[in-house]
Protein backbone atom coordinates (compact mmCIF):
# COMPACT_ATOMS: atom_id res chain seq x y z
CA UNK A 1 0.00 0.00 0.00
CA UNK A 2 2.80 2.43 0.76
CA UNK A 3 5.08 1.35 -1.15
CA UNK A 4 2.85 1.62 -3.92
CA UNK A 5 1.57 4.93 -3.25
CA UNK A 6 5.64 6.10 -3.51
CA UNK A 7 5.74 4.21 -6.84
CA UNK A 8 2.59 5.76 -8.26
CA UNK A 9 4.10 9.05 -6.95
CA UNK A 10 7.48 9.42 -9.06
CA UNK A 11 5.12 7.53 -11.75
CA UNK A 12 3.24 11.30 -11.49
CA UNK A 13 6.06 13.44 -11.13
CA UNK A 14 8.31 11.81 -14.44
CA UNK A 15 5.05 11.68 -16.67
CA UNK A 16 4.06 15.49 -15.87
CA UNK A 17 8.09 16.29 -16.08
CA UNK A 18 8.33 14.22 -19.33
CA UNK A 19 4.47 15.96 -20.62
CA UNK A 20 5.69 19.52 -20.04
CA UNK A 21 9.08 18.94 -22.00
CA UNK A 22 7.34 17.03 -25.13
CA UNK A 23 4.60 19.87 -25.15
CA UNK A 24 7.26 22.36 -24.69
CA UNK A 25 9.38 20.67 -27.44
CA UNK A 26 5.88 19.92 -29.45
CA UNK A 27 6.94 16.41 -30.05
CA UNK A 28 4.14 14.34 -30.20
CA UNK A 29 2.49 12.43 -27.37
CA UNK A 30 2.34 15.18 -25.09
CA UNK A 31 -1.34 15.47 -24.68
CA UNK A 32 -1.69 12.39 -23.14
CA UNK A 33 1.35 12.03 -20.92
CA UNK A 34 0.13 15.11 -19.15
CA UNK A 35 -3.62 14.27 -19.50
CA UNK A 36 -2.55 10.80 -17.66
CA UNK A 37 0.11 12.23 -15.68
CA UNK A 38 -2.33 14.52 -13.85
CA UNK A 39 -5.11 11.91 -13.77
CA UNK A 40 -2.53 9.84 -12.05
CA UNK A 41 -1.85 12.60 -9.43
CA UNK A 42 -6.02 13.20 -9.08
CA UNK A 43 -6.95 9.67 -8.79
CA UNK A 44 -4.75 7.19 -8.28
CA UNK A 45 -1.77 9.01 -6.04
CA UNK A 46 -3.34 11.28 -3.75
CA UNK A 47 -6.19 9.91 -2.66
CA UNK A 48 -4.38 6.62 -0.69
CA UNK A 49 -1.37 9.03 0.00
CA UNK A 50 -3.50 11.56 1.55
CA UNK A 51 -5.34 8.98 3.73
CA UNK A 52 -2.27 6.89 4.64
CA UNK A 53 -1.01 10.74 5.96
CA UNK A 54 -4.11 10.91 8.02
CA UNK A 55 -3.80 7.79 9.39
CA UNK A 56 -0.16 8.27 10.16
CA UNK A 57 -0.51 11.84 11.99
CA UNK A 58 -3.74 10.16 14.00
CA UNK A 59 -5.41 13.93 15.17
CA UNK A 60 -9.10 13.76 13.89
CA UNK A 61 -9.58 17.31 14.10
CA UNK A 62 -7.08 17.11 10.55
CA UNK A 63 -9.50 15.62 8.36
CA UNK A 64 -11.17 18.32 7.06
CA UNK A 65 -7.67 19.87 6.40
CA UNK A 66 -6.47 16.61 4.31
CA UNK A 67 -10.32 17.21 2.19
CA UNK A 68 -9.70 20.50 1.87
CA UNK A 69 -6.47 19.67 0.23
CA UNK A 70 -7.71 17.30 -2.08
CA UNK A 71 -10.07 19.81 -3.32
CA UNK A 72 -7.41 22.46 -3.60
CA UNK A 73 -5.14 20.13 -5.65
CA UNK A 74 -8.32 18.80 -7.77
CA UNK A 75 -9.30 22.50 -8.89
CA UNK A 76 -5.89 24.00 -9.55
CA UNK A 77 -4.33 21.17 -11.69
CA UNK A 78 -7.66 20.18 -13.21
CA UNK A 79 -8.13 24.02 -14.23
CA UNK A 80 -4.01 23.76 -15.79
CA UNK A 81 -4.88 20.85 -17.42
CA UNK A 82 -7.79 22.33 -19.33
CA UNK A 83 -6.01 25.13 -20.20
CA UNK A 84 -3.11 23.49 -21.96
CA UNK A 85 -5.27 20.93 -23.39
CA UNK A 86 -7.50 23.61 -24.73
CA UNK A 87 -10.47 22.27 -23.52
CA UNK A 88 -13.26 23.92 -23.12
CA UNK A 89 -14.61 26.27 -19.85
CA UNK A 90 -10.90 26.58 -18.97
CA UNK A 91 -11.61 30.02 -18.56
CA UNK A 92 -14.27 29.75 -15.66
CA UNK A 93 -12.78 26.78 -14.30
CA UNK A 94 -9.23 29.34 -13.88
CA UNK A 95 -11.31 31.98 -12.35
CA UNK A 96 -12.12 29.55 -9.27
CA UNK A 97 -8.78 27.73 -9.29
CA UNK A 98 -6.45 30.47 -9.09
CA UNK A 99 -8.18 32.59 -5.75
CA UNK A 100 -8.92 28.77 -3.75
CA UNK A 101 -5.20 28.05 -2.24
CA UNK A 102 -6.07 31.32 -0.52
CA UNK A 103 -9.03 31.97 -0.06
CA UNK A 104 -10.16 28.43 1.27
CA UNK A 105 -6.77 26.25 1.75
CA UNK A 106 -4.87 28.83 3.58
CA UNK A 107 -7.21 29.41 6.36
CA UNK A 108 -8.26 25.91 6.73
CA UNK A 109 -4.80 25.42 6.65
CA UNK A 110 -3.77 28.06 9.53
CA UNK A 111 -6.88 26.89 11.48
CA UNK A 112 -6.29 23.18 11.62
CA UNK A 113 -2.61 23.93 12.84
CA UNK A 114 -3.03 26.35 14.74
CA UNK A 115 -5.00 24.47 17.20
CA UNK A 116 -1.65 21.48 17.09
CA UNK A 117 0.71 22.61 18.95
CA UNK A 118 3.04 20.39 18.10
CA UNK A 119 2.83 21.69 14.77
CA UNK A 120 6.08 22.74 13.30
CA UNK A 121 6.16 25.99 12.16
CA UNK A 122 8.79 25.47 9.07
CA UNK A 123 6.10 23.47 7.68
CA UNK A 124 4.10 26.48 7.85
CA UNK A 125 6.79 29.05 5.94
CA UNK A 126 7.03 25.86 3.77
CA UNK A 127 3.66 25.92 2.63
CA UNK A 128 3.43 29.88 2.45
CA UNK A 129 7.15 29.86 0.04
CA UNK A 130 5.03 27.41 -2.50
CA UNK A 131 1.77 29.47 -2.58
CA UNK A 132 4.22 32.50 -3.02
CA UNK A 133 5.98 30.47 -6.10
CA UNK A 134 3.01 29.73 -7.39
CA UNK A 135 1.14 33.32 -7.13
CA UNK A 136 4.22 34.39 -8.58
CA UNK A 137 4.29 31.96 -11.54
CA UNK A 138 0.61 32.84 -12.51
CA UNK A 139 1.02 36.36 -11.94
CA UNK A 140 3.87 36.67 -15.00
CA UNK A 141 1.47 34.39 -17.10
CA UNK A 142 -0.43 38.21 -17.29
CA UNK A 143 2.66 39.51 -19.08
CA UNK A 144 2.11 37.18 -22.05
CA UNK A 145 -1.80 37.92 -22.26
CA UNK A 146 -1.06 41.89 -22.25
CA UNK B 1 22.90 2.69 42.37
CA UNK B 2 25.71 2.79 39.46
CA UNK B 3 27.32 6.27 38.68
CA UNK B 4 28.27 7.59 35.16
CA UNK B 5 32.01 7.45 34.50
CA UNK B 6 33.00 11.23 32.84
CA UNK B 7 33.48 9.59 29.30
CA UNK B 8 30.11 8.08 29.34
CA UNK B 9 28.99 11.75 30.58
CA UNK B 10 31.12 13.25 28.18
CA UNK B 11 29.51 11.48 24.65
CA UNK B 12 25.57 12.38 26.40
CA UNK B 13 26.97 15.93 26.40
CA UNK B 14 28.08 15.95 23.19
CA UNK B 15 25.61 14.96 22.27
CA UNK B 16 23.19 17.49 23.61
CA UNK B 17 25.80 20.14 22.33
CA UNK B 18 26.07 18.49 18.87
CA UNK B 19 21.91 19.98 18.49
CA UNK B 20 22.62 23.41 18.87
CA UNK B 21 21.77 23.60 22.29
CA UNK B 22 23.50 27.10 23.86
CA UNK B 23 20.89 28.99 25.34
CA UNK B 24 22.31 29.91 28.69
CA UNK B 25 22.20 27.10 31.39
CA UNK B 26 19.71 24.97 29.28
CA UNK B 27 22.50 22.32 28.03
CA UNK B 28 23.53 22.15 31.34
CA UNK B 29 20.12 20.97 32.03
CA UNK B 30 18.99 18.72 29.58
CA UNK B 31 22.67 17.00 30.07
CA UNK B 32 21.45 16.73 33.81
CA UNK B 33 18.60 15.36 33.15
CA UNK B 34 19.52 12.60 30.55
CA UNK B 35 21.84 11.43 32.71
CA UNK B 36 19.70 10.91 35.43
CA UNK B 37 17.33 9.28 33.02
CA UNK B 38 20.47 7.08 32.09
CA UNK B 39 21.59 6.17 35.57
CA UNK B 40 18.10 5.41 36.55
CA UNK B 41 17.80 3.01 34.29
CA UNK B 42 21.47 1.27 34.17
CA UNK B 43 20.05 0.63 37.95
CA UNK B 44 17.41 -2.01 36.58
CA UNK B 45 20.38 -3.27 35.26
CA UNK B 46 21.09 -2.34 31.34
CA UNK B 47 24.65 -1.36 29.98
CA UNK B 48 25.44 2.11 29.30
CA UNK B 49 24.64 1.63 25.63
CA UNK B 50 21.33 -0.12 26.05
CA UNK B 51 20.20 2.47 28.46
CA UNK B 52 21.16 5.62 26.41
CA UNK B 53 19.62 3.98 23.35
CA UNK B 54 16.50 3.66 25.26
CA UNK B 55 16.46 6.95 26.72
CA UNK B 56 16.69 8.42 23.11
CA UNK B 57 13.96 6.27 21.97
CA UNK B 58 11.95 7.73 24.73
CA UNK B 59 12.56 11.21 23.76
CA UNK B 60 11.56 10.49 20.27
CA UNK B 61 14.52 12.06 18.28
CA UNK B 62 17.05 14.46 18.83
CA UNK B 63 14.77 17.24 17.05
CA UNK B 64 13.25 17.00 20.66
CA UNK B 65 15.86 18.82 21.83
CA UNK B 66 15.80 21.55 19.64
CA UNK B 67 12.43 22.00 20.15
CA UNK B 68 13.00 22.57 23.96
CA UNK B 69 14.93 25.25 23.61
CA UNK B 70 12.31 26.59 21.10
CA UNK B 71 10.24 26.60 23.71
CA UNK B 72 12.19 28.01 26.34
CA UNK B 73 13.43 30.89 24.52
CA UNK B 74 9.80 31.65 23.65
CA UNK B 75 8.81 31.73 27.34
CA UNK B 76 11.67 33.97 28.18
CA UNK B 77 12.79 35.72 26.16
CA UNK B 78 10.49 38.65 24.73
CA UNK B 79 12.58 39.85 21.91
CA UNK B 80 12.44 36.30 20.15
CA UNK B 81 8.36 36.35 20.99
CA UNK B 82 8.32 39.61 19.45
CA UNK B 83 10.11 38.21 16.18
CA UNK B 84 8.51 34.90 15.95
CA UNK B 85 4.77 36.56 15.51
CA UNK B 86 5.86 39.30 13.24
CA UNK B 87 7.39 36.66 10.93
CA UNK B 88 3.91 34.22 11.13
CA UNK B 89 1.81 37.94 10.58
CA UNK B 90 3.85 38.99 7.96
CA UNK B 91 4.48 35.50 5.93
CA UNK B 92 0.79 34.95 6.19
CA UNK B 93 0.03 39.02 4.57
CA UNK B 94 3.03 38.87 2.39
CA UNK B 95 1.57 35.84 0.72
CA UNK B 96 -1.92 36.62 0.60
CA UNK B 97 -1.52 39.70 -0.71
CA UNK B 98 0.70 38.48 -3.09
CA UNK B 99 -1.38 35.97 -4.40
CA UNK B 100 -4.27 37.99 -4.68
CA UNK B 101 -2.43 40.51 -6.17
CA UNK B 102 -1.66 37.95 -9.23
CA UNK B 103 -5.42 37.39 -9.33
CA UNK B 104 -6.09 41.17 -9.74
CA UNK B 105 -3.26 41.55 -12.56
CA UNK B 106 -4.89 38.67 -14.73
CA UNK B 107 -8.31 39.84 -14.38
CA UNK B 108 -7.18 43.31 -14.93
CA UNK B 109 -9.01 44.79 -11.98
CA UNK B 110 -7.40 48.00 -10.57
CA UNK B 111 -4.97 48.15 -7.57
CA UNK B 112 -2.94 45.32 -8.61
CA UNK B 113 -0.11 46.90 -8.93
CA UNK B 114 -0.50 48.16 -5.49
CA UNK B 115 -0.95 44.83 -3.87
CA UNK B 116 1.73 43.40 -5.39
CA UNK B 117 4.21 45.84 -4.10
CA UNK B 118 2.89 45.52 -0.72
CA UNK B 119 3.05 42.07 -0.79
CA UNK B 120 6.53 41.94 -1.83
CA UNK B 121 7.47 44.45 0.71
CA UNK B 122 5.49 42.81 3.37
CA UNK B 123 7.51 39.94 2.25
CA UNK B 124 11.08 41.22 1.89
CA UNK B 125 11.19 43.92 4.87
CA UNK B 126 9.58 42.09 7.42
CA UNK B 127 9.14 38.32 6.70
CA UNK B 128 12.93 37.70 5.97
CA UNK B 129 14.49 39.73 8.46
CA UNK B 130 12.31 38.72 11.32
CA UNK B 131 12.69 35.00 10.15
CA UNK B 132 16.40 35.61 9.56
CA UNK B 133 16.67 36.27 13.13
CA UNK B 134 14.68 33.58 15.01
CA UNK B 135 16.92 31.41 13.03
CA UNK B 136 19.99 33.17 14.07
CA UNK B 137 18.52 32.89 17.46
CA UNK B 138 18.38 29.24 17.72
CA UNK B 139 21.56 28.31 16.34
CA UNK B 140 24.29 31.29 16.53
CA UNK B 141 26.37 29.70 14.31
CA UNK B 142 28.67 31.16 12.36
CA UNK B 143 28.36 28.10 9.77
CA UNK B 144 24.45 28.27 9.58
CA UNK B 145 24.81 32.41 9.49
CA UNK B 146 26.07 31.83 6.09
CA UNK B 147 23.21 29.71 4.68
CA UNK B 148 20.69 32.08 6.20
CA UNK B 149 22.48 35.19 4.67
CA UNK B 150 22.57 33.74 0.99
CA UNK B 151 18.64 32.68 1.39
CA UNK B 152 18.18 36.14 2.40
CA UNK B 153 19.62 37.59 -0.34
CA UNK B 154 18.79 35.02 -3.06
CA UNK B 155 14.78 35.61 -1.91
CA UNK B 156 15.01 39.44 -1.76
CA UNK B 157 16.57 39.42 -5.10
CA UNK B 158 13.86 36.95 -6.92
CA UNK B 159 11.16 38.67 -5.50
CA UNK B 160 12.43 42.13 -6.00
CA UNK B 161 12.90 40.82 -9.75
CA UNK B 162 9.35 39.65 -9.92
CA UNK B 163 7.80 42.24 -8.56
CA UNK B 164 9.95 44.76 -10.95
CA UNK B 165 9.23 42.65 -14.17
CA UNK B 166 5.29 42.25 -13.50
CA UNK B 167 5.39 46.14 -13.01
CA UNK B 168 7.44 46.64 -15.98
CA UNK B 169 10.06 49.05 -14.09
CA UNK B 170 13.28 49.25 -15.36
CA UNK B 171 16.12 46.82 -14.07
CA UNK B 172 14.61 43.89 -13.53
CA UNK B 173 17.00 42.20 -15.95
CA UNK B 174 19.53 43.03 -14.01
CA UNK B 175 18.07 42.19 -10.52
CA UNK B 176 16.95 38.95 -12.01
CA UNK B 177 20.86 37.87 -13.15
CA UNK B 178 21.94 39.14 -9.49
CA UNK B 179 19.43 36.54 -7.78
CA UNK B 180 20.46 33.90 -10.67
CA UNK B 181 24.09 34.42 -9.80
CA UNK B 182 23.60 34.07 -5.79
CA UNK B 183 21.89 31.34 -6.30
CA UNK B 184 23.88 29.31 -7.92
CA UNK B 185 27.37 30.20 -6.41
CA UNK B 186 26.34 31.26 -2.81
CA UNK B 187 23.05 29.49 -2.05
CA UNK B 188 23.49 26.47 -3.44
CA UNK B 189 26.63 25.40 -2.04
CA UNK B 190 25.53 26.47 1.21
CA UNK B 191 22.33 24.28 0.91
CA UNK B 192 24.44 21.43 0.01
CA UNK B 193 26.79 22.03 2.78
CA UNK B 194 24.34 22.37 5.65
CA UNK B 195 22.82 19.28 4.35
CA UNK B 196 25.86 17.02 4.60
CA UNK B 197 27.23 17.99 7.57
CA UNK B 198 23.45 17.84 8.98
CA UNK B 199 23.12 14.63 11.83
CA UNK B 200 20.10 13.72 10.77
CA UNK B 201 21.07 12.98 7.23
CA UNK B 202 19.25 10.31 5.78
CA UNK B 203 19.66 9.48 2.12
CA UNK B 204 23.34 8.40 1.17
CA UNK B 205 25.62 11.80 0.19
CA UNK B 206 25.99 10.91 -3.29
CA UNK B 207 22.10 11.74 -3.55
CA UNK B 208 22.49 15.32 -2.46
CA UNK B 209 25.75 16.08 -4.80
CA UNK B 210 23.78 14.57 -7.49
CA UNK B 211 20.43 16.34 -6.62
CA UNK B 212 22.71 19.49 -6.09
CA UNK B 213 24.40 19.66 -9.61
CA UNK B 214 21.52 18.55 -11.21
CA UNK B 215 19.70 21.63 -9.95
CA UNK B 216 22.97 24.05 -10.67
CA UNK B 217 22.81 22.16 -14.05
CA UNK B 218 19.48 23.92 -15.03
CA UNK B 219 19.84 27.25 -13.42
CA UNK B 220 22.99 28.09 -15.22
CA UNK B 221 20.51 26.73 -18.31
CA UNK B 222 18.42 29.10 -17.53
CA UNK B 223 21.11 32.37 -16.92
CA UNK B 224 22.78 31.01 -20.03
CA UNK B 225 19.26 31.21 -21.72
CA UNK B 226 19.25 34.72 -20.57
CA UNK B 227 22.87 35.64 -21.61
CA UNK B 228 21.82 33.84 -25.09
CA UNK B 229 25.12 31.95 -24.88
CA UNK B 230 24.68 28.34 -26.59
CA UNK B 231 23.68 25.53 -25.35
CA UNK B 232 20.85 26.46 -22.81
CA UNK B 233 18.00 24.29 -23.52
CA UNK B 234 20.89 21.18 -23.44
CA UNK B 235 21.92 22.31 -20.04
CA UNK B 236 18.10 22.78 -18.51
CA UNK B 237 16.87 19.33 -20.32
CA UNK B 238 19.88 17.43 -18.78
CA UNK B 239 19.73 19.08 -15.11
CA UNK B 240 15.45 18.67 -14.72
CA UNK B 241 16.20 15.06 -16.33
CA UNK B 242 18.63 13.94 -13.87
CA UNK B 243 16.54 15.95 -11.22
CA UNK B 244 13.26 13.89 -11.43
CA UNK B 245 14.59 10.98 -13.07
CA UNK B 246 17.52 10.10 -10.90
CA UNK B 247 18.12 12.35 -7.56
CA UNK B 248 14.39 12.29 -6.38
CA UNK B 249 13.53 8.49 -6.93
CA UNK B 250 16.74 7.80 -5.48
CA UNK B 251 16.52 10.07 -2.34
CA UNK B 252 12.78 8.56 -1.82
CA UNK B 253 13.26 4.85 -2.07
CA UNK B 254 16.69 5.53 0.50
CA UNK B 255 14.78 7.91 2.29
CA UNK B 256 11.29 6.68 2.78
CA UNK B 257 10.98 3.23 2.90
CA UNK B 258 11.05 2.32 6.38
CA UNK B 259 8.02 4.35 7.43
CA UNK B 260 4.92 2.74 8.28
CA UNK B 261 2.82 5.56 6.43
CA UNK B 262 3.06 8.17 3.49
CA UNK B 263 5.41 11.26 4.54
CA UNK B 264 3.33 14.45 3.80
CA UNK B 265 6.92 16.40 2.71
CA UNK B 266 6.30 13.12 0.21
CA UNK B 267 2.92 14.58 -1.00
CA UNK B 268 4.02 18.25 -0.43
CA UNK B 269 6.95 17.78 -2.89
CA UNK B 270 5.23 15.49 -5.71
CA UNK B 271 2.64 18.58 -5.98
CA UNK B 272 4.93 21.32 -5.27
CA UNK B 273 6.77 20.02 -8.10
CA UNK B 274 3.54 19.75 -10.53
CA UNK B 275 2.45 23.06 -9.29
CA UNK B 276 6.27 24.79 -10.50
CA UNK B 277 6.54 22.65 -13.91
CA UNK B 278 3.03 23.33 -15.02
CA UNK B 279 2.59 27.16 -14.84
CA UNK B 280 6.21 27.13 -16.35
CA UNK B 281 5.16 25.23 -19.83
CA UNK B 282 1.92 27.17 -19.70
CA UNK B 283 3.83 30.29 -19.97
CA UNK B 284 6.05 28.97 -22.38
CA UNK B 285 3.08 27.80 -24.60
CA UNK B 286 2.02 31.10 -23.53
CA UNK B 287 5.13 32.68 -25.35
CA UNK B 288 4.83 30.54 -28.39
CA UNK B 289 1.38 31.73 -28.99
CA UNK B 290 2.63 35.53 -28.83
CA UNK B 291 5.63 34.90 -31.17
CA UNK B 292 3.37 33.32 -34.09
CA UNK B 293 0.33 36.31 -33.56
CA UNK B 294 3.06 38.74 -33.50
CA UNK B 295 4.28 36.96 -36.76
CA UNK B 296 1.35 37.08 -38.65
CA UNK B 297 0.42 40.93 -38.04
CA UNK B 298 3.84 41.67 -39.38
CA UNK B 299 3.46 39.71 -42.41
CA UNK B 300 0.20 41.17 -42.78
CA UNK B 301 1.48 44.40 -42.50
CA UNK B 302 3.77 43.91 -45.21
CA UNK B 303 2.13 42.05 -47.54
CA UNK B 304 0.28 45.34 -47.99
CA UNK B 305 3.71 47.19 -49.46
CA UNK B 306 3.74 45.76 -53.40
CA UNK B 307 7.38 45.65 -53.38
CA UNK B 308 8.25 41.96 -52.96
CA UNK B 309 11.93 42.58 -52.38
CA UNK B 310 11.66 45.49 -49.94
CA UNK B 311 9.16 43.02 -48.04
CA UNK B 312 11.26 39.88 -47.64
CA UNK B 313 13.99 41.84 -46.56
CA UNK B 314 11.81 43.98 -43.87
CA UNK B 315 10.26 40.39 -42.89
CA UNK B 316 13.55 39.10 -42.37
CA UNK B 317 14.76 42.11 -40.32
CA UNK B 318 11.44 42.11 -38.42
CA UNK B 319 12.00 38.30 -37.29
CA UNK B 320 15.57 38.67 -36.15
CA UNK B 321 14.30 41.46 -33.84
CA UNK B 322 10.87 40.16 -32.43
CA UNK B 323 12.72 36.85 -31.74
CA UNK B 324 15.43 38.35 -30.08
CA UNK B 325 13.50 39.77 -28.22
CA UNK B 326 10.88 36.86 -27.00
CA UNK B 327 13.96 34.87 -26.52
CA UNK B 328 14.86 37.40 -24.21
CA UNK B 329 11.76 37.55 -22.29
CA UNK B 330 11.79 33.53 -22.16
CA UNK B 331 15.25 33.47 -20.55
CA UNK B 332 13.83 35.75 -18.17
CA UNK B 333 11.17 34.24 -17.00
CA UNK B 334 12.19 31.01 -17.03
CA UNK B 335 15.15 32.63 -14.17
CA UNK B 336 12.67 33.78 -12.26
CA UNK B 337 10.38 30.24 -12.02
CA UNK B 338 13.35 29.15 -10.66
Amino acid sequence: MKTKTYITGLITTTLVFLGATFKVMHWPGAGKLLTTGIIFLLFIFLPPALISGYKGEGRKESLSLYIVTYITCLVTFASMLFKIMHWPGAGILLIIAIPFPFVVFLPVYLYITGKNESHNIYNTVAVLFLLVVFSSLTALLTLNAS
Amino acid sequence: MPELTPREVDIISNAVRAQGIIYSHLPDDLIDHLCCDVESLMHEGSTFTDAFAAVRRKMGSYRRLREIQEETLFAVDTKYRKMKTTMKISGIAGTILFGLASLFKIMHWPLAGVMMVLGAMTLTLAFMPSALMVLWKETRSKKRLFLFISTFLAALLTIGGILFKVQHWPGAGVIITLSGVVTIFLLMPAILHSALVSQERRAAPVVYIIGAIAIVLSFTGFFFKLMHWPLAGMLIVTGLLVLFLIAFPWYVITTMKNDTHVRPEFIFMVVGSLAVLLPLSLMNLNLQEYDKKIMNEMTEDLSVQRNPETTLQLSGAFEAVSEEKIDSKEGEKEVITK
